[in-house]
């Protein structure tokens, strides 16, 4: 192997050196000259991740490989780490706390996500899940006993179904068992410890609504992390695993189409429901990760490369909305003419929710788009209406928000909540910008996606 | 006697004096840029507006009116410009065409260009933008998130104007949707959440229809292409092809209030305040009727004979359905949002006809059914804001106390029927002579209905307008200048298009506007080219 082809493994070193930064800034002082400073080399650990996608190399053979998928992949959490670390300063206070491990979350998915082991991929994915609950809140019993019960499900879970495709295939590697699930079809068995495991892989999508209902003794920061870092992993990694099980995919895309098109449709009549913006955007990531196990349902090609494109947006829309909305009261009233006071991270905020609820042009809307186009292509046409339809109320109650913001008149006794930085809600907007530039420049990424969904052997 | 009239108008373009170019600013750039200006100019400035710093309240309301006051203007001037000099009447196919990639492994570009009918909407489009900044004039509450929310529906609609690739179209088509419908939410009347949530809904339903049928036609073609071009060509089984079809209905049904997809339109038309129902009803929802001419008479012509007769009922009942309430309803505003669903029936009736008569008169009635239903609307909301009151009754003999405001609405309300000298009368015949043969009972129920519609109005006439006056009403006043000027100049094109539907002619040559009938047929005789009869084509071909 050629040393210079050591440099795949820049960005995470840049993680742990973000990681690092992050955790020494109690000691340090002045956190939002630290945090700034930890977005711009998570942005340049992205960029790195896409510029070097011409480095195809297996590093230690069996360990790490650095494949376009890996690369995608990887630069999508590593956008939402940039977008969470760029408006992590909205949430004054204890939040910052949780940033050291968004880092270690962020690390973990990676690894998961350059994994070829089987056991290195669920130990690194349950790092970033357990990382990314305890970003939320350090106490144990801040955490609520139903996001408790959930990662530890989803640990639990994974590890057991990781542990029978292991001993079905006789392997470790997953290109060990597809290659055995191909040779001896594997059966309905292990169709169903295939759907265990993802089903362990994508619980903790349900975490983000699961804190957001605790209450409000959680931080924005650890929703941000739950709704960009864990759930971009969760559907990730998930991903990788389906598609060393694609021979099992009769089996599986069925469960996971079903479970899709009932989670859009709840999660819509939920987000139309919900009378607090920090449960809003809660849903509206579920919504959004409804898309995408829609897209895995499809078990193809195209449908996983727009599970990726969709990720890219999504984990920066997803780490951005909760900190946007962090300071903003649980009711209605004091959304009142929010966005007439703080204009700028009003434009942030809507860009980054309509999104989430795909609407056009932006990012979250490309990335439907092409999720819906492979649904029909698998003429899984049902699956695209109930997944239409939640986009729909998504979509009502994001406007519905969106007018009380912009529109009503603005509440004097709500101006307590306003942050006075400025700074800070200019950097809320150009969040709201890269969601835009995503959908815009769709082109490189798309393909990248495509290329990404081949890497992992899904070649129609 | 009326008949061939109508043939030879719709079927020879007037004389040119000379070629017209096919693109626009490709002198020195190398390529058109016609169409993104149109769509993206009004975006920038709504930005702009959105950042300009803030000024002593008046002098900032002002100052804001006036930049989308000049910037409508300014696009209404280019857009007339093309229109009357540039546009190529004698050539076929897309004019101004701009092809960039965008996601090519979709086969997703960015694909803008321009046919007769996309032109006749550009003017549409221009016209009503101005008219919605006039009718605004007078807003003071929250005026700068307003206007930039009006900019942006304007371009999302030039957008969809000009879109050539349906996911660029369906991109526009939904984003639309978005400041349209925080412009009713944000300035309507007490019930402007029943409003908005209907007009999201209904939208909703249909941009998910629309993408559901550009999905199919995409699966359909080997291609893998989304350019309407490609998808022309697509040949899928009868029952994808009634699929779309249906779906297509849905859409554009939902933009057009038609009958069962109407819910929205009473709602919003007669809660909004009135610039932006002017800029819903007279092009916002024409998008519909786009929609009908280019995709599903366009593009899909097995499934447009499978699907006529679902169309000719529904734009029959909307018809019907329009009189009767109009004859029931107690309020003006919404006597005018039922009578504005008129035009749009018809326009529907003619799609479905699928006769090249039939199809040129929908294409026309799609521009003067837009000016004559804006002109209603707008009317209606500044007679009930002038007479302090929405009910019939009260405004109960208001011609006799505020002439101007009555005549508008007289104006409005003839028009919306197809009265002679309104260019809503050559659509409207055009479309019931074009169907009558492949439609006749279908026309014959609509040609009911619009009898009904003009018994309402007569009733309107005599008892609410024209009537003994209300002595407890309030006094009311006449229109404002803003308020006259709009309404003024939709009526002004209404009549100058229905005077002079060919353009006006000096020796035999055309002087300044080549005659709206001569553009949109520039499309339409492609369109409607699958749908000629056997004998009549034989008929032509013979020397």
């Amino acid at each position: 192997m050629n040393p210079s082809q050591l440099l795949v493994l820049v960005p995470e070193l840049l993680v742990v050196v973000i990681g690092l930064l992050l955790t020494l800034q109690a000691r340090l002082g002045g956190w939002r000259l630290l945090t700034l400073v930890a977005a711009l080399l998570a942005g340049v650990a992205a960029g790195l991740e896409v510029w070097q996608g011409a480095t195809l190399i297996s590093i230690v053979p069996g360990l790490y490989v650095q494949d376009r998928f890996a690369l995608c992949a990887k630069a999508a959490l590593l956008a939402g780490l940039f977008a969470l670390l760029v408006v992590a300063p909205l949430e004054e206070g204890r939040g910052a706390r949780g940033l050291p491990l968004a880092a270690l979350a962020t690390l973990g998915g990676m690894v998961a996500l350059s994994s070829p082991s089987l056991p290195l991929l669920w130990a690194a994915a349950s790092v970033a899940f357990l990382a990314g609950v305890a970003a939320g809140s350090p106490r144990l019993g801040e955490l609520g006993r139903s996001v408790l019960g959930l990662v530890g499900a989803a640990v639990v879970l994974s590890g057991v179904g990781v542990l029978a495709l292991c001993l079905i295939g006789h392997t470790t590697s997953l290109d060990g068992l597809r290659q055995a699930l191909e040779r001896d079809g594997g059966g309905t068995a292990a169709g169903l410890i295939t759907m265990l495991a993802a089903s362990g892989l994508l619980l903790p999508l349900l975490l983000l609504p699961a804190r957001a209902w605790h209450g409000a003794s959680g931080t924005a920061v650890g929703e941000a992390v739950l709704g960009a870092i864990v759930s971009g992993s969760a559907l990730l990694v998930g991903s990788r695993l389906l598609a060393a099980g694609f021979p099992l995919g009769p089996t599986w895309g069925p469960y996971l189409a079903v479970l899709a098109a009932v989670g859009a449709v709840v999660f819509g009549l939920l987000a139309i429901s919900s009378g607090s913006p920090r449960q809003l955007v809660a849903w509206l990531v579920c919504g959004q990760a409804a898309w995408a196990m829609a897209a895995l349902g499809a078990h193809d090609r195209l449908g996983t490369a727009g599970t990726i494109y969709l990720v890219g947006c999504f984990t920066v829309a997803a780490a951005a909305a909760p900190l946007m909305v962090a300071t903003l009261p649980e009711t209605g009233q004091g959304l009142q003419g929010m966005a007439a006071r703080q204009p700028w991270r009003g434009v942030g905020l809507t860009l980054v929710l309509l999104s989430l609820a795909g609407a056009p042009p932006l990012g979250g809307f490309f990335g439907e788009i092409s999720i819906a186009a492979a649904l029909v292509d698998a003429r899984l046409t049902w699956l695209l209406g109930a997944t239409l339809f939640g986009g729909a109320l998504c979509v009502w109650a994001v406007l519905r928000l969106l007018i009380r913001a912009w529109l009503d008149p603005v509440q004097e006794d709500a101006h307590h909540h306003a942050s006075s930085a400025s700074v800070l809600h200019t950097a809320a907007t150009l969040v709201g910008l890269l969601v835009l530039a995503y959908g815009l420049f769709a082109y490189p990424i798309q393909g990248l996606a495509i290329q990404g969904a081949e890497a992992i052997g899904l070649l129609r | 006697m009326m008949l061939p009239l109508l043939q030879a108008v719709a079927a020879t373009p007037s004389p040119s004096a000379s070629a017209a170019p096919s693109s626009f600013g490709n002198i020195n750039i190398t390529f058109s840029f016609l169409l993104s200006f149109l769509t993206w100019a009004p975006l920038l400035v709504a930005v702009a507006v959105s950042v300009i710093p803030e000024a002593p309240r008046r002098r900032a309301t002002r100052r804001l009116w006036l930049i989308v006051f000049w910037t409508n203007l300014l696009l209404l001037a280019v857009t007339l410009v093309i229109y009357s000099s540039q546009f190529n009447i004698y050539g076929s196919g897309l004019q101004f065409e701009e092809l960039l990639p965008w996601i090519p492994t979709l086969g997703v570009s960015y694909h803008m260009g321009l046919t007769g009918i996309g032109m006749s909407m550009l003017v549409l489009s221009g016209l009503i933008g101005l008219a919605a900044t006039l009718a605004a004039f007078d807003l003071q509450d929250r005026s700068r998130s307003f206007y930039v929310l009006l900019l942006l529906a304007q371009g999302f609609i030039n957008g969809v104007i000009g879109a050539q690739d349906l996911v660029l179209l369906v991109c526009f088509w939904t984003a639309s949707m978005v400041p349209i419908a925080l412009l009713v939410g944000g300035w309507s009347g007490p019930r402007r959440w029943q409003a908005a949530g209907r007009l999201v809904g209904y939208w909703m339903l249909g941009s998910a229809a629309l993408l559901v049928a550009s999905l199919l036609l995409w699966v359909s073609t080997g291609e893998r292409s989304f350019e309407l071009s490609a998808l022309g060509n697509a040949a899928p089984n009868w029952r994808v092809q009634l699929v779309v079809a249906l779906l297509i209905i849905v859409a554009a049904g939902s933009r057009l209030a038609l009958v069962p997809l109407h819910g929205w339109a009473r709602e919003v038309l007669a809660e909004a305040h009135p610039a932006v129902a002017v800029l819903v009803i007279g092009s916002g929802a024409r998008l519909g009727g786009d929609l009908l001419l280019e995709m599903y008479t366009g593009l899909n012509v097995g499934g447009a004979h499978l699907a006529a007769k679902v169309l000719m009922v529904v734009a029959v009942l909307t018809v019907v359905y329009a009189a009767v309430a109009a004859f029931r309803t107690r309020e003006i505003r919404r006597l005018a949002a039922y009578l504005t669903l008129i035009p749009s029936g018809v326009m529907a009736l003619g799609v479905a006809a699928l006769s090249p008569m039939a199809i040129a008169g929908a294409a026309f009635s799609l521009f003067a059914g837009g000016l004559a239903a804006a002109i209603l609307v707008g009317a209606a909301a500044t007679l009930a804001e002038r007479a302090q009151s929405r009910s019939l009754l009260v405004v109960m003999g208001v011609a006799t106390r505020g002439p101007r405001v009555v005549w508008f609405v007289l104006a409005g309300t003839l028009a919306a029927i197809g009265l002679p000298f309104f260019a809503t009368f050559p659509g409207l015949l055009m479309v019931l002579f074009g169907s009558l043969q492949n439609e006749p009972v279908g026309t014959l129920v609509m040609a009911g209905g619009l009898v009904l519609a003009a018994a309402a109005i007569a009733w309107l006439l005599r008892r609410a307008l024209f009537g003994r006056p209300n002595a407890d009403a309030p006094t009311p006043s006449d229109a404002t200048m803003p308020q006259a000027w709009y309404l003024g100049i939709l009526i002004a094109v209404l009549l100058w298009v229905g005077l002079v539907p060919s353009g006006p002619k000096l020796a035999g040559n055309v002087i300044f506007d080549p005659g709206m009938i001569n553009v949109i047929t520039q499309e339409t005789t492609t369109i409607s080219a699958p749908f000629v009869p056997p004998a009549s084509t034989s008929s032509s071909s013979t020397p």
